[in-house]
């Protein structure tokens, strides 16, 4: 049984305790239907593997931008055996679930406001569009914010760091913008702690982030993004503008990715509702709050809002930032910020619930009042449903990509080289994913440190990547012969060459061309290639693998420390246990 | 009779919340058509587009 936290109200003291986590646990069922069967989920960028090999790129030693450190290393490292599969469920049903049992000890100790911000926190436009989207790193972070707001005051009000910020701060981490909405949560709310508690709170968090931040100091001087990055900015969500969709958590940019009854008036209704409970509970939660907590959650919720709406109202400072800082396309994605609001929308809509609630005349009307709160965000966003309409259905692997990863890993066996994915575009659509749309999985599929082209193509118009070998990938293509190419291409550390034959560029001379060197696989819709041309395999100074190494060790001290200090209470519990029963029995 | 009059509306909108829920789970359990096939014939597939060029 856990403890509850300090700041966290008391447990629901009616025999209904049970049922804010059971109705959780239902809403996670119905949203993810079909997603939890057989088979892997690709969608957009959610890209899982049956056994992702580690490899030196997904520690952040790329040239390209950090996108998917530390999330690509830690799923190696937890996926080995080849429980890909199993880790993308645990995934998939443990971010709702996590984030409700967080956002449930944010509100009042009434079963209803704990129904009410259960179905806030986990049916909202925010989860259905980044599950859609595959943001799932994304969504950790917006899971872990609820606890880190509960962890964050409780070392303000007391010394000593809580156990589960040692396992849920990495987690909040996995990606850039989720790590800085994971700092931000527990920083803001530590707010008002003593310096040396909160100066030892923003180490933990540059623990918990520092893969991804040296990867983007070592490198970063070289990934800027290109011209064309606002369009990632906040947008309206379906038919409702920008700047309302995000006050109920809405406003992706990715319209493909919006459920259709954002388009009609559900849209318009879902955010009214959810505005007009937040502004019927604030006084109440106001009272209630204490100020420290109170102003802490506003804080927060007006950095995520202001952020978000920042990218929208002045797109051209989203651009500039990635054209001319360092690393800061990391951050384009204006609506990923709304995962700070969280906190305070859930509190007050809550809030609002119960004194819709206890305004009704007798207990019959206050149970029905109890469920249209609770079902009302529901009702509004029913195609969320069953994994977004199927939009979320798993896929098999075709055999051969098992084939050709037996093929690379006998011909990597003691060799270094990078492999190139072919054609050189970033997405595929692939029959056997019932062409749906998925960012190429090959390159993770198969083990070496992988090559494949990250320009983005946004309605028609593409977005130039970050990776600055890419522009020589394209050169090497363009040359006349498959003997020039395959010299071209081992003068830029590439010595396998893997070409998709189903993919849309299939053979388009602009994005795909035959490399000369020993054919290692050849099926009907892969081709292996190792070029027999010398390589020159990338180096890496030596500051910057001790630099890695040090962030690394950062991080993983963070669960470690946790597990140590989880071993060791429970061994003195039982030791502690054994003198008490010693004691009674004599 | 004003109580009486706030219970029966309460019961009607719970209700019909309840019902509108139930409803629109079902259809689009049965109705699952939010799949964005990439457009196969193009080289290169959109990652996404915005709402802007979406009403074009």
């Amino acid at each position: 049984m856990s403890r509850p936290l300090p700041n966290e109200p008391a447990p629901a003291a009616d025999r209904f305790g049970w049922l804010p986590l059971a109705w959780a646990a239902l809403l996670t069922l119905v949203l993810l239907g079909p997603a939890l069967g057989r088979g892997y989920v690709l969608s957009y960028d959610m890209v899982w593997v049956p056994d992702l090999a580690l490899r030196s790129d997904f520690l952040g030693l790329s040239p390209a931008l950090p996108r998917a450190v530390p999330s690509d290393a830690v799923v190696a490292v937890l996926d080995a055996g080849g429980t890909g599969m199993l880790l993308q469920k645990l995934v998939l049903l443990g971010t709702p679930l996590l984030a409700a049992a967080g956002a449930v000890r944010l509100v009042g100790a009434s079963t209803v406001a704990r129904m009410v911000a259960v179905t806030v926190t986990v049916w909202n436009p925010f989860v259905v569009e980044r599950l859609w989207i595959g943001h799932w790193p994304v969504l950790l972070g917006y899971a872990v914010v609820p606890w880190l707001v509960v962890l964050g005051r409780r070392v303000r009000d007391a010394a000593g760091v809580p156990l589960a910020l040692w396992f849920l701060l990495p987690l909040g981490c996995l990606s850039a913008s989720a790590g800085l909405v994971s700092a931000a949560a527990l920083l803001v709310s530590a707010a008002g702690a003593p310096a040396r508690r909160w100066a030892g709170l923003a180490a933990l968090c540059l623990a918990a982030n520092a893969p991804w931040l040296v990867a983007g100091a070592t490198h970063a001087g070289d990934a800027r993004t290109g011209t064309g990055s606002s369009v990632f900015g906040l947008g309206p969500d379906g038919a409702v503008p920008a700047p309302l969709a995000a006050l109920g958590l809405g406003g992706i940019w990715n319209a493909e990715v919006v459920p259709g009854s954002r388009d009609g008036a559900a849209g318009w209704l879902w955010g009214a509702v959810v505005v007009l409970l937040a502004a019927l509970g604030a006084r109440a939660w106001w009272r209630r709050e204490r100020r420290a907590d109170a102003v802490g959650v506003a804080v927060l919720w007006l950095a995520g809002y202001g952020l978000a709406v920042l990218t929208w109202a002045a797109p051209g400072a989203t651009s500039w930032l990635g054209e001319n800082l360092p690393g800061g396309g990391l951050l384009r994605d204006g609506a990923r910020s709304l995962a700070l609001c969280l906190p305070l929308l859930v509190s007050l809509v809550a809030s609002g619930a119960e004194v819709v609630v206890a305004r009704a005349g007798g207990r019959v009307a206050a149970v029905a009042l109890a469920v249209a709160c609770t079902l009302v965000p529901v009702a509004l966003l029913t195609d969320a449903a069953w994994g977004i309409g199927g939009a979320l259905r798993p896929a098999h692997y075709p055999a051969e990509y098992a084939a050709a990863r037996s093929a690379v890993v006998a011909a990597a066996a003691g060799r270094d080289g990078d492999l190139l994915v072919l054609p050189f575009t970033s997405y595929r659509a692939p029959d056997w994913n019932g062409h749906r749309k998925v960012l190429d999985p090959l390159g993770r599929y198969l083990t070496p440190n992988y090559l494949a082209s990250d320009d983005l193509a946004v309605s028609g118009d593409v977005i130039p990547g970050e990776d600055p070998r890419a522009s020589s990938v394209r050169a090497a293509l363009r040359l006349p012969s498959a003997t020039d190419r395959a010299e071209a291409l081992g003068r830029l550390g590439v010595r396998w060459v893997a070409r998709e034959a189903d993919a849309p560029a299939a053979d388009n001379p602009v994005y795909d061309a035959a490399v000369a060197g020993r054919t290692i696989h050849d099926g009907q819709r892969l081709e292996v290639v190792e070029i027999r041309s010398p390589v020159a395999v990338r180096d890496q100074s030596r500051t910057e693998l001790v630099a890695t190494a040090l962030a690394w060790t950062a991080f993983a001290a963070l669960p470690l420390v946790g597990a140590v200090t989880l071993v060791t209470r429970r061994a003195r519990r039982m030791v502690t246990g054994e003198e008490t029963t010693a004691t009674v029995r004599r | 009779m004003g109580t009486a009059l706030g219970a029966i509306a309460s019961i009607v909108v719970g209700g019909a919340v309840a019902t509108v829920t139930i409803i629109g789970l079902v259809s689009g359990s049965v109705n699952s058509g939010s799949d964005n096939p990439g457009d196969i014939t193009s080289p290169t597939i959109n990652y996404g587009s915005t709402s802007s060029a979406a009403g074009e």
